[in-house]
């Protein structure tokens, strides 16, 4: 077994390129974690096997039909990570109720950095806290 | 001389009348003491197809194989089998040559059919393809354990056992 590694470093748009030379070099699986990874495999793709790792919610997202049967040629789990944002807020609202303002750290060019800017926006008005994005490329 | 005929075994037999004239002393010094052809391989004949097991890569390759094997692996006893054959007819000891020849080109074309076969085999071994969105730095320490270039290369066709990358516990 062998296995080539190909790292996009953050920048996403090169995600497609680097799917693309999988599917060139026909291998066996492809294997990826994040919704973005993920999303560029599943478009070059619809044979190879996908399996991915950390989708936030991939029945939500239209990435499986759902957890039991995923169907397709994709499979793998979730940490629920993004759906999970507004619960770490809270946890840390509650830690430091002093708090007013919270930096959260995001990637603008993360296709789920909007719901995450949301959920915590959501969760930080409800301990009194204001959100403070600080963007990272 | 019945005796001797006996003694022969089947080699007298082949001679013509005017040779079983002939006394022990004026028969060719090859044929004085007929030996079993050599075993120059250390198989004996019948260890072929046990040896080589009943499915493999090539089925002309076991089957050559196993004809030849099962003759004794007398392919180097050739030209002495030749002599001591020489009071037959040309034709038979021709004809027993070309068998010879037959089983050895037999075998060497069967090799080089299973060769393309055996390299297909070793091309079947499977690819993981991971692609990750961040930095490789929480991926370095495993991917480093893959050698750029050239090398990588060769082990990602895994031309010997010993080219594939050792998979422990916990070295993800």
């Amino acid at each position: 077994m062998a296995i080539e590694f190909r790292c996009a470093e953050g920048q996403y748009d090169r995600l497609p390129a680097l799917v693309a030379d999988f599917v060139g070099r026909k291998v066996d699986v492809i294997a990826t974690n994040g919704m973005a990874g993920i999303q560029a495999a599943k478009s070059a793709t619809s044979t190879i096997p996908i399996v991915f790792t950390g989708a936030g919610d991939p029945v939500a997202d239209g990435l499986v039909a759902s957890f039991a049967r995923p169907d397709g040629n994709l499979t793998g789990f979730s940490f629920m990570s993004t759906e999970l944002a507004l619960k770490r807020f809270e946890l840390l609202s509650e830690l430091v109720p002093q708090a007013r303002v919270i930096a959260l750290l995001v990637n603008r060019s993360y296709p789920y950095e909007e719901r995450i800017m949301r959920d915590a926006g959501s969760g930080a008005g409800e301990g009194g806290a204001a959100p403070y994005p600080e963007e990272h490329r | 001389m019945a005796a001797r005929r006996r003694s022969m075994g089947c080699f007298m037999a082949s001679l013509s009348d005017a040779d079983h004239s002939r006394t022990a002393a004026q028969a060719p010094r090859n044929e004085r003491s007929p030996r079993p052809a050599p075993v120059i391989c250390g198989h004996r004949p019948g260890l072929g197809p046990e040896w080589l097991g009943n499915s493999g890569p090539s089925a002309m390759l076991c089957a050559g194989a196993a004809r030849y094997f099962e003759r004794g692996c007398t392919l180097g006893s050739v030209g002495e089998a030749t002599n001591r054959d020489s009071a037959t007819s040309s034709g038979r000891r021709r004809g027993h040559r070309m068998i010879k020849r037959r089983e050895l080109l037999l075998l060497l074309g069967s090799a080089m059919t299973a060769a393309p076969g055996l390299r297909a085999q070793q091309k079947a071994m499977p690819v993981i393809g991971y692609l990750a969105s961040g930095s490789p730095g929480p991926f370095a320490p495993f991917a480093a354990r893959v050698p750029p270039g050239s090398e990588r290369n060769r082990l990602r066709r895994g031309t010997k056992r010993g080219d594939r990358i050792p998979l422990r516990r916990g070295s993800v």
